[in-house]
């Protein structure tokens, strides 16, 4: 049986497929041999007999291979390219504008880069780490989630205690900062930063570890979400962003209950996790606001969202000027003066990085803004039918994560674009377009490949535990 | 020949579909019952039922999932839903 089943992986190209094309090949051969042993054959001539019904094993092999080839989605890498070189056109093409005051210059290195350099810089780093991220396996990433998870909240937590520390180090007669090694200590983590997204897809490798367990499972799971949601927020009035990283592992979690990976009961649990992290926090604000425990900007913050603020309106005055095509205009004084939206931009639109779309309605017209939300819109869409239609339940909830990410990000800077909800220090971002984790962008649609290359090869569950040289020898 | 084995593998294919419209299986019970109805198409190449189904899988014709069954973990094949209200339309 194992000669025959070697002989026929043999002609199967794409090893990932191997384990469950054997296991499955396995089972029917030993059913055979049971029914054969049933029907008075010794075990001997039971397994030659059923392993001679399997016919020849490098035909099989053969149309085994053809069928199990690593699925690449071409269009959606040519897609992301291409969403990459429009966005670098764009940012270059505003950068021009005469009123586009916030457009400054970047330094990477020794590098100085006008801001559509600096975008495309971003892009072709994205693509390289998107096609990086798609020759990973996302099992691997699973494999090591813990304490790749752990690193990078730990690595985070010191970066920002160093900042805390190094703004302390100013001197008092020149208002500059005293040399520390807390700069060195600060920099030498800054990469957490940026990466703290990926707790997205490492908390579904976290999920998968728990597989099998209960009410344990469940507190262990609920411990990495707040501790995930608190470090997060970090130092720079990151909430919103670690609003949404926890909404997502939320989501993980909901879905790992519903999946049975950690044994509870299905309703009550959801319904108790999703009623406590919605009205905690609730509370919990309330209380601050009203005992002005909150800082300045806080405040500001928490008002901005259940009263008028101007940067509101002001999005709002600039977007009723939008035209189809090209750049529109407002009129003031019943009509006495009217202002090209390409003028408004500058006065109206406070931070440049959130108000991508805005700007594109501004400028080139509605249809174009329209355009590029439709294209993004689509990639995030293929990302959700790839999880969907993936057989492993861990690539599936991994990858609902990292387009869930994606999603909440889009939908709030669309609302922040369209003037229904205000920015203040909250740098949000369009996916793929705006000059801001574009990096992260493409790294996202990364794992999101790697999941459908695999999407044939893979079973519904895989064993993702870490094996050690002893266990090895034990088994 | 390449007519020939393209109708005999169009024609394996609607034998599963048939098959798997009455209820979920897995591989070695598909086999089985083929035999017990002395449809032999796979008689001496059992092994080249799994192509036949991991193709449907793979094109969405057909969804699989794992179940425990006799001792074993077994992965089951099921028509897809869209895949199914097609056929229930043909036989109508």
């Amino acid at each position: 049986m194992e000669e025959y089943i070697k002989k026929l992986l043999e002609q199967v190209r794409f090893q990932k497929a191997h384990k469950a094309i054997g296991d499955e090949l396995r089972t029917h051969i030993e059913d055979q041999i049971e029914t054969n042993i049933s029907e008075g054959m010794d075990r001997e001539t039971a397994e030659k007999i059923a392993v001679e019904d399997m016919g020849d094993p490098v035909e099989t092999g053969i149309a085994l291979d053809k069928v199990h080839r690593p699925q690449v989605a071409w269009g959606v890498i040519v897609a992301a390219i291409g969403v990459g070189l429009f966005g670098a056109i764009i940012h270059f093409l505003l950068g021009k504008l005469p009123s586009s005051s916030d457009y400054g210059i970047n330094i990477i290195g020794n590098i100085t880069l006008d801001n559509a350099g600096y975008y495309l810089y971003n892009v072709v780093c994205g693509i390289v780490i998107m096609l990086g991220m798609y020759l990973i396996d996302y099992t691997m990433v699973a494999k090591y989630s813990k304490v790749v998870a752990a690193l990078l909240l730990i690595s985070y937590t010191i970066k920002n205690f160093a900042f805390y520390k190094r703004i302390e180090n100013f001197d008092p007669e020149y208002g500059t900062e005293i040399p520390s090694v807390y700069q060195s200590i600060e920099s030498f983590f800054s990469w957490s930063g940026p990466c703290i997204f990926l707790l997205v897809p490492l908390f579904a490798g976290i999920l998968y570890k728990y597989k099998g367990q209960k009410y344990k499972g469940l507190i262990k799971s609920l411990i990495w979400i707040v501790v995930s949601g608190l470090v997060a927020t970090g130092i720079n009035n990151q909430e919103f962003r670690a609003l949404v990283i926890v909404i997502c592992l939320l989501v993980e979690l909901t879905i790992a209950i519903e999946k049975e990976w950690i044994k509870v009961p299905k309703v009550q649990s959801v319904t108790a996790i999703w009623s406590f992290f919605t009205v905690v926090p609730i509370v919990l604000i309330r209380f601050m606001y009203d005992n002005k425990i909150l800082s300045l900007s806080k405040m500001n913050l928490v008002r901005s969202l259940f009263g008028p603020a101007t940067s509101k309106s002001k999005v709002k005055e600039l977007l009723s000027g939008v035209k189809t095509f090209g750049s529109g205009s407002v009129s003031y004084m019943g009509g006495k003066i009217t202002v090209s939206t390409l003028d408004l931009i500058s006065s109206r639109i406070s931070s440049g990085k959130c108000y991508m779309i805005t700007k594109v309605a501004a400028v080139f017209g509605g249809a174009l803004a329209f355009a590029i939300i439709t294209v993004v819109a689509a990639l995030i869409i293929f990302g959700f039918v790839s999880t969907a239609k993936t057989k492993n339940q861990l690539g599936m909830v991994m990858g609902s994560g990292c387009m869930l990410w994606l999603a909440i990000n889009a939908i709030l800077n669309m609302f922040i674009s369209f003037g229904m909800l205000p920015t203040y220090q909250y740098t949000s971002f369009f996916p793929f377009i705006s000059n801001h984790k574009v990096v992260a962008s493409y790294a996202v649609l990364g794992i999101i490949l790697s999941i459908y290359k695999y999407k044939d090869a893979y079973p519904q569950h895989i064993d993702i535990t870490i094996r050690t040289k002893s266990k090895n020898l034990e088994s | 020949m390449a007519e020939e084995k393209s109708h005999l593998t169009d024609n394996n294919e609607s034998l599963v579909l048939k098959l798997l419209s009455e209820k979920d299986m897995y591989g070695y019970e598909m086999i089985r019952t083929l035999r017990k109805r002395s449809e032999n198409v796979f008689e001496k190449k059992a092994g080249m039922l799994y192509p036949l189904l991991h193709g449907l899988e793979g094109d969405g014709t057909l969804n699989s999932y794992e179940q425990y069954c006799r001792g074993k973990m077994r992965k089951y094949y099921s028509i897809a839903k869209e895949q199914k209200g097609e056929e229930d339309l043909d036989t109508q």
